[in-house]
């Protein structure tokens, strides 16, 4: 009798607490590490453990939905996805929506389930396409036996971004050149904007009191050049050096390039409030050295000297270790100089248009990671600058001269050009 | 008998060995010395008229717990012993070496033995020695207490000791009123302290007994030549028909004294037990070693039993007494003192364990034990003696849990079958465990228990002996048993699964993912959990049907269907887990959940297999091996509802 009431008492005693200590977890600390179920993906792992940037509110299921919309659909609208959510609310699609409830993302992107997913995030059969176009040899003959889990994976097709795939864009690209006569961008130089001088007695006292060698670089510098002094950045003598402020302060000036920086892998942990990410946090293969190096504006942009080159290239290398970013020096890209020249920052932070007040401007992305979800992305964006279609989709279609970083010739040829041309000539041109 | 006397009237008669006293102790000597085959001739002499008969089973004979024939304790009948019974030694001449019985016929002896016990104290108290006052000692007194006990209106005991307390609850009677007179603040004041005292006095009026503790008897008040009323210290008067005098006894040692041996309080014997004269010993309650006078039957058959062999053997023994171990019924509440204790020492340290019905006390000397006293039925009662002799030391967690539990960390000893050939296990009788398992070799177990008598004085080892008795038939494998065998087969062939097996697939095509949803899509794992956790629930109704009382409890079946029904539905639990789970332990908190169920599934599964071979393994060990492997399963499972609310809450937090 006694020792089962002593049985009980501990028993009870022991369950209080530890569901105390499992649920003030759960409900008190913002990161909450012993209730992660599983690996996340590559694309989310930086940010696991700011919980609610997904799961905005407790028990909110209904709610991740418009968290995967808040940081994607922007990417989305760009790409002008080919299965948009407004696709499936459409009645006339009600039977597709009964085989995959595709008006949410993780029906086909599940996370924590590192195990079951596939490439690109996807945790459904690389087959999956089946499901509505069963029957597509039908309507494309050229498609009979071709199976369904090469959709995605040959290089055709995408399942929302087709910006550079879909027929009538490959028609009007179909005789070109491997490599184009001219580039079809030209690389301008911005209009940098004036800034009025403050001209403070912090300014002043700063120049005369630090190392001349700094003092003499920044003189030089695009900043000073544009009117700046030491107290538009440097806001009190003892400044808050850490990656938020810094980021925050290039940010006042640096909107876009800020903003993207926040999107892509090099910033997005320190956007979602966990700090900066640092070097050991990356899944691809980095250097040792700077494993503990954090990653903020500094990190590739000097702050006193702005010097592009580092931030082009060297930056980059004195981190990535990957076999692609190895090859690059030796690679033909790495030959081109002047106005041809192309660097890692070319194809992974190319300068994109943006209009704002109706004024359409340049500026290079910061979101490393935009066209590389999937890669064929980049082809219009970057590749058909120098190149024509048909050998860049052969060319990102390459593991193998992706590895070495496009030091050879594509070794297979994807034939989506050659079915769109010959069905082209055999509906005469009134393909859709 | 007469005849006998006539024929050796004229010689005097030699014996090797002459026993002075038929008491159990000088009966004892006879039998053990048979035992170890003493070929010597033997005398064994009684002045009562009475066949020898067991002075320790009388209150239970007047009581009427014991017919008159089991009390009986008869001389062996041997070729070579003789028994005089109503035949008193009067003289002893040592010169001679012979006695002299109160006939004037003379016996030669090698060896005399004294066995003459004690007579009662009678207190010197005017008007003691009137009718209706009586002494409670021997079997003429039982027998007359038998008349007196059908008359008596009002009985009055005088002396709370074991004697007085037999005595009391051996005249209640539905029309007798029974008081109890102690001098002291306490019932049996000698042995236990005032906790222990309070206890018995409690169970004594319980049963009917009105104690009067503080007081004495000035002058017994007679009318008409017999008592009538009792006048005590305090002056009050009692009305009563009997008074019985119990305060304590006298070791019979005149005879001793006449014969110029050493007398203290009774007869002085050495180490050999031998008196100043060394052809003449004592033993029993008539002899005094080392300053000791034994009061108790117990260790008066240890020194018959010593003797014996000293004397079958011819090799001098030594005598240390042993610990004393008393395990006794005071008015049928067992009461218990072994080793070093004094009542009324408050210096020694001392740790105590309270219960409804349990009081125990144990002392301590520099953290070793020393010595128990208590009252309440105690398990480790038989082991107590072997225990206290070790004088072990007592670590903190011992006492914690002697606190607690009430138990001492004295291990379970197994099946008493299992003991060494040496091992006591009748003391009274000295009945060895080799002897006793002889015997249950041969399958006259029975007749052996009533030839060597064991058991039948304290009747302490009777539990012990059922034992012996039951060693021969072998248990059997059950039905049940198979069960759970399977049972546990399973279990572990599901805990290897889930260590050892890979997750379940990931769909490779789309054809497939309809079978991998059942482990990977939350809707239908929601329904895979919950199954799980509905099964486990039905299957915890076993532990209701086993600790319930209730009458619907009852009503359910019983705990062995139940534990059937237990596991399997907890096997099928699991089976629903593999699914639910896809055999991915997952991380944090689900894998602590898994993990925690994992262990519970494979104690579970242990516990199983032990059930299942307890009807093969009917040994203490084993039987604490299956006890500790239930304690072990419910330890195991206490983590799990904590976690399972922090996995059910975190599955819908998220």
């Amino acid at each position: 009798m006694k020792n089962s009431v002593i049985a009980w008492v501990g028993f009870g005693i022991f369950s209080i607490s530890l569901v105390m200590i499992l649920l003030s977890e759960l409900s008190m600390a913002e990161s909450k590490p012993n209730f992660v179920p599983g690996e996340m993906t590559h694309g989310h792992a930086q940010i696991e453990m700011a919980c609610s940037s997904c799961h905005e509110e407790p028990f909110g299921g209904d709610l991740i939905q418009s968290a995967c919309e808040g940081c994607h659909s922007e990417a989305l609208k760009t790409a002008q996805d080919t299965h948009p959510k407004s696709k499936f609310t459409d009645p006339r699609n009600a039977d597709r929506l009964a085989k995959i409830e595709a008006r949410e993302c993780v029906s086909c992107h599940r996370e924590h389930v590192e195990e079951q997913t596939f490439a690109m995030g996807v945790t459904l059969p690389e087959d999956f396409c089946f499901l509505c176009h069963e029957e597509i040899s039908k309507d494309r003959p050229s498609h009979e036996g071709l199976g369904f889990d090469t959709c995605a994976s040959s290089g055709c097709h995408n399942y929302h971004d087709n910006r550079a795939l879909y027929e009538n864009f490959l028609l009007e690209h179909q005789d070109e050149a491997d490599i184009l006569d001219s580039i079809r961008h030209t690389f301008l130089p911005n209009q940098w904007p004036k800034v009025r001088s403050k001209n403070s007695p912090l300014s002043t006292k700063m120049m005369t009191n630090s190392d001349p060698v700094i003092v003499a670089e920044f003189q030089a510098s695009a900043h000073a050049l544009g009117g700046m002094d030491c107290a538009h950045c440097h806001v009190s003598e003892q400044p808050d050096m850490s990656a938020a402020t810094i980021v925050a302060t290039c940010g006042d000036c640096h909107t876009q390039q800020s903003d993207t920086f926040a999107l892509g892998k090099h910033g997005m942990k320190l956007a979602a409030g966990l700090g900066e990410m640092s070097v050991a946090d990356a899944r691809l293969p980095m250097h040792e050295n700077p494993a503990h190096d954090a990653l903020d504006c500094a990190s590739c942009h000097d702050p006193h000297t702005q010097d592009l080159n580092l931030a082009k290239t060297n930056a980059c290398l004195g981190c990535h270790a990957d076999d692609h970013s190895q090859s690059f020096e030796t690679s033909p890209h790495a030959l081109l100089t002047d106005e041809f020249e192309v660097n890692c920052s070319t194809c992974h932070m190319p300068r994109v248009d943006v209009t704002l007040f109706g004024v359409t401007q340049q500026f290079t992305t910061h979101n490393q990671n935009e066209n590389l979800q999937p890669n064929e992305q980049m082809i219009r964006s970057v590749c058909m600058n120098c190149h024509g279609l048909g050998f860049a989709i052969d060319a990102l279609a390459d593991p193998a001269l992706i590895h070495n970083n496009f030091n050879g010739q594509p070794q297979q040829h994807i034939e989506s050009l050659d079915m769109a041309i010959k069905r082209d000539k055999r509906t005469g041109g009134k393909s859709p | 008998m007469t005849a006998q006397r006539i024929e050796t009237d004229l010689d005097t008669q030699h014996f090797s060995v002459i026993v002075v006293g038929n008491g159990p102790v000088g009966v004892f000597l006879v039998t053990e010395l048979i035992r170890q085959n003493y070929q010597g001739q033997i005398a064994v002499f009684g002045e009562e008229k009475h066949a020898p008969y067991n002075r320790v089973q009388l209150s239970a004979f007047l009581n009427g717990d014991n017919a008159f024939d089991h009390i009986q304790n008869p001389v062996p009948e041997r070729e070579n012993v003789q028994s005089f019974e109503g035949v008193k030694i009067v003289e002893i001449l040592r010169d001679e070496k012979r006695v002299i019985d109160q006939h004037g016929v003379s016996y030669e002896y090698d060896h005399l033995v004294l066995a003459t016990g004690s007579q009662p104290h009678v207190p010197k108290i005017p008007g003691i020695h009137t009718r209706g006052v009586y002494c409670f000692r021997d079997l003429t007194d039982t027998f007359a207490l038998f008349s007196r006990k059908a008359s008596s209106r009002h009985t009055v005991i005088l002396g709370g000791g074991l004697l007085g307390l037999e005595a009391a609850r051996a005249m209640l009677k539905y029309s007798t009123k029974v008081t109890l007179l102690h001098h002291n603040t306490r019932l049996m004041n000698r042995q236990l302290d005032d906790d222990a005292a309070s206890r018995l006095l409690q169970h004594a009026s319980d049963i009917g007994i009105d104690v009067e503790l503080k007081t004495g008897l000035k002058e017994v008040g007679v009318e008409k030549d017999a008592l009538s009323h009792l006048i005590l210290r305090d002056g009050r008067e009692l009305e009563c028909d009997t008074l019985i005098v119990a305060t304590g006894i006298r070791p019979n040692s005149a005879i001793a004294r006449l014969a110029g041996l050493a007398v203290g309080q009774g007869i002085k014997i050495n180490d050999q037990l031998k008196t100043k004269d060394p052809d003449i010993y004592a033993i029993g309650e008539c002899a005094q070693w080392n300053d000791h006078i034994v009061g108790l039957v117990a260790p008066g058959l240890e020194q018959a039993q010593q003797l014996a062999t000293q004397i079958a053997t011819q090799t001098p023994q030594v005598y240390r007494a042993s610990i004393l171990a008393t395990h006794l019924k005071a008015v049928s509440l067992p009461v218990f003192v072994a080793g070093h204790v004094d009542p009324e020492d408050t210096l020694t340290k001392s740790i105590v364990y309270k219960s409804d019905a349990h009081y125990r006390r144990v002392f301590l000397n520099k953290g070793h034990v020393i010595g128990v006293m208590g009252t309440g039925e105690w398990s480790q009662q038989a082991d107590l003696k072997s225990f206290l002799e070790r004088e072990p030391k007592l670590n903190a967690f011992q006492r914690f849990h002697f606190l607690r539990t009430g138990l001492l960390p004295i291990p379970e000893s197994d099946s008493p079958s299992q003991w060494p050939d040496q091992a006591l296990i009748c003391n009274c009788k000295a009945v060895t465990a080799g002897r006793c398992r002889e015997a249950s070799r041969t399958g006259n177990f029975n007749n052996f228990v009533e030839e060597t008598g064991a058991g039948t004085v304290c009747g302490s080892c009777k539990p012990l002996l059922a034992q012996f008795e039951h060693a021969n038939s072998e248990p059997v494998l059950g039905a049940w048993a198979k069960h759970l065998f399977f049972f546990s087969f399973f279990a572990g062939l599901l805990a290897i699964v889930h260590m050892f097996m890979p997750q379940l697939p990931t769909a490779s095509s789309i054809d497939f993912q309809a079978t991998a949803d059942l482990w990977q899509r939350s809707e239908i794992r929601q329904y895979t959990g919950f199954t799980a956790l509905g099964l486990v629930l039905i299957g915890m109704l076993v532990s209701l049907v086993k600790r319930s009382e209730s009458a619907l409890a009852k009503k359910m079946g019983s705990f062995k269907t139940w534990r059937t029904v237990h596991l399997a539905v907890s096997l099928l639990a699991l089976l629903v887990l593999v699914l639910h789970t896809g055999l991915d332990g997952g991380q944090g908190v689900n894998n602590w959940f898994w993990i925690a169920t994992l262990i519970a599934m494979t104690t579970g599964g242990l516990l199983s297999l032990f059930s299942a071979l307890e009807t093969r393994f009917v040994t203490a060990k084993f039987k604490r091996i299956k006890r500790w492997s239930v304690w072990i399963h419910l330890l195991t499972l206490w983590p799990l509802p904590a976690l399972l609310i922090g996995h059910v809450v975190s599955s819908y937090w998220f």
